[in-house]
């Protein structure tokens, strides 16, 4: 993102890589009640839960309620959670677990009182980054997910497919056909 | 775009973005500002006071009739306990330990018909008479309940939405994780109903329609609307909305004595089957994750395939009930005379139990929403148990029934706080 958005709530500060060790070491701190620990790691990783279920859902209030909710059972678990584990992998799980679920549900026909229809698709949202966005929206679900699951969410092929509970090939064939779908984006990106 | 596709897309923001983090960002906060103090794992040995404190306490306690069941668990958990006050008091129902909202059936002291109640999250109020089953929805948004023949949803104040009547007495409701789908049986059958009271529909019946064959059923966590269901020999899996059984087990033989001599606490036709002297359902419960299906407290079976994958010793295991981690679940075994709250892991092909607590009789009343606390019904001592899993002191309620004027209640589920 370039230059930092001041706001309410959060204090602007340039944004630090967090390494592995640093996510550790916040996760400790946070374990023992810093807040600012806290802060540091919901910063670091709110962008790619965000954005990964909104490019799933494609739905603001789908998406911030998936990021959100990933992020509260995160802190819930706090803790319990082991500290020798990466905290990023179980956090994108959690958000890439949630949009297919939203994404399914949305999907089904049938439609009743305890599944706010609010998460419908806004489908005049604006598209976010031109082109891209136009060309990911364009992808059948099972290939738009996989590609995001992928490179947002940055989970491996193996992940994915416990995600989606489909057999590891499956998701390298919809991310192969995905990303042939999105060449022709790439080409005219890179000028 | 292979190998340079994941910058775009990872650097590429959202429509909203910046807003839903500022509001993210105040719930994580508040929600991290109300957590419970860090416990601080200070090895037994060096804290000299507690270890006086035990001691004096279980000297107490083993002196004094009531303690004596206590004296039970502190003589097992004493080492997980950080205060040595077992039975910490709640001040009543509207604020519970581990939050969230109860729904309990309370028999009236008059004899009447039991009553729902829903209790915790700053209040507690009656919901209407006549119930003999309730399960929550998902979200707690709505409740599920039995009244006869009758399968109805309400909202938590009451307000019925829909209502169907079924062949026969409603039991074994089970909202699936989605909201979309209900499973309850009735008669000699498992049945299915939209989250919106439509479709309703048979999903399996019995050969034989002497006894209700089928216990409660339960739903799959995850994808789709997979349901497990079983009879006394079989535990079977369906895909409803593709109306296909995707497989079926036998467990007969690993169900042992639960099979022959019956299980208690399990709702669904266990009354009609103690009256014809049949033996019980096999009682289901889905790991969070969806991937395995505990029978019985003592099977666990790979959801994917139906074959067993760890089994226990113990038996007549009740009440089945997962943590949300998804790794332990606690049952209740009785010990001839004797109930133990166990809580129960997988260790290889064999499933290892831990004892967190013993009486006279229990029951499990599930672990709460955020899985900090297990809640156990300690009727003859007319109280109820939160028990702690982390090393925070558990905390006891006493005089349930009193506070709900009824001579029995009955623990039907336990959710999130009221949205």
């Amino acid at each position: 993102m370039a230059g930092e958005i001041a706001l309410d709530g959060l204090r602007p500060r340039t944004r630090r890589p967090v390494t592995p060790r640093r996510e550790r070491a916040l996760v400790r701190a946070a374990q023992r009640g810093d807040a600012a620990a806290l802060e540091a790691l919901f910063r670091a990783h709110w962008p790619a839960a965000y954005r990964a279920a909104w490019f799933v859902i494609r739905d603001e209030q789908a998406a911030e309620d998936i990021a959100q909710e990933a992020f509260l059972s995160a802190v819930a678990a706090l803790d319990r959670f082991d500290r020798r584990r990466p905290l990023a992998p179980w956090l994108r799980t959690i958000v890439a677990r949630r949009a297919i679920d939203a994404l399914r549900t949305r999907n089904l026909r049938r439609e009743v009182g305890d599944a706010p229809l609010a998460s419908l698709p806004a489908d005049e949202a604006a598209p976010p980054a031109g082109d891209l966005s136009d060309a990911l929206a364009a992808l059948p679900d099972d290939q738009r997910t996989a590609v995001v699951l992928r490179h947002v969410l940055e989970l491996t092929p193996g992940e994915i497919a416990g995600v989606l509970d489909v057999p590891r090939g499956t998701v390298n064939s919809r991310l192969r056909r995905g990303l042939d779908a999105l060449e022709p984006w790439a080409k005219g990106a890179r000028g | 775009m292979r190998r340079g596709a994941k910058d775009p897309l990872r650097d590429a923001p959202a429509p909203g973005e910046a807003e839903a983090q500022r509001r993210a960002w105040r719930l994580a906060e508040a929600a991290f500002e109300q957590r419970p103090a860090p416990v601080e794992h200070t090895p037994l040995v060096r804290r000299p006071a507690f270890a006086v404190l035990a001691t004096a306490m279980l000297l107490v306690i083993a002196l004094t009739p009531p303690g004596s069941a206590v004296a039970d668990w502190l003589g097992d958990a004493v080492k997980s306990v950080v205060d040595p006050d077992p039975r910490a008091p709640v001040s009543g129902l509207d604020d519970l330990p581990g939050g969230g909202r109860l729904l309990v059936l309370a028999a009236p002291a008059d004899g009447g018909a039991p009553a729902l109640w829903v209790a915790g999250d700053g209040g507690h109020e009656k919901l209407g008479a006549g119930v003999t089953e309730a399960t929550w929805s998902p979200h707690g948004l709505f409740v599920a309940l039995a009244r006869g023949g009758e399968l109805i949803a309400v909202d938590p104040r009451g307000e019925r939405r829909w209502a169907l009547t079924a062949p026969g007495p409603v039991a074994g409701v089970r909202w699936s994780p989605d909201g979309f789908r209900i499973a309850y049986t009735t008669g000699d059958e498992q049945r299915l109903v939209a989250g919106d009271g439509t479709g309703d529909r048979r999903v399996a019946s019995a050969a034989t329609g002497a006894a209700p064959p089928f216990g409660a059923p339960a739903w799959r966590p995850g994808p789709g609307h997979v349901l497990a269901f079983a009879d006394t020999e079989r535990v079977f899996l369906a895909d409803v909305d593709a109306r296909r059984v995707v497989w079926e087990r036998r467990v007969a033989a690993e169900r042992g004595a639960a099979g022959e001599r019956g299980v208690a606490g399990d709702r669904s036709g266990a009354g009609e089957r103690a009256a014809a002297g049949e033996p019980p359902a096999a009682q289901l419960a889905f790991s969070p994750d969806g991937r395995s299906l505990l029978v019985d407290g003592r099977l666990l079976l790979d959801a994917g395939t139906g074959r067993p994958v760890a089994t226990a010793p113990e038996t007549d295991l009740t009440g089945a009930t997962w943590h949300p981690d998804g790794r332990r679940f606690a049952v209740v075994r009785d010990a001839g005379g004797r109930a133990e709250v166990l809580l129960g892991r997988r260790s290889g092909r064999s499933i290892r139990f831990r004892r967190l607590f013993a009486a006279g009789a229990l029951r499990l009343g599930g672990f709460s929403p955020d899985g900090r606390r297990l809640l156990v019904d300690w009727p003859e001592n007319d109280s109820w148990l939160f028990l702690s899993l982390d090393g925070t002191r558990p905390r006891q309620l006493t005089g349930v029934r009193r506070r709900f004027g009824a001579r029995d209640v009955e623990i039907q589920g336990w959710c999130c706080p009221r949205e």
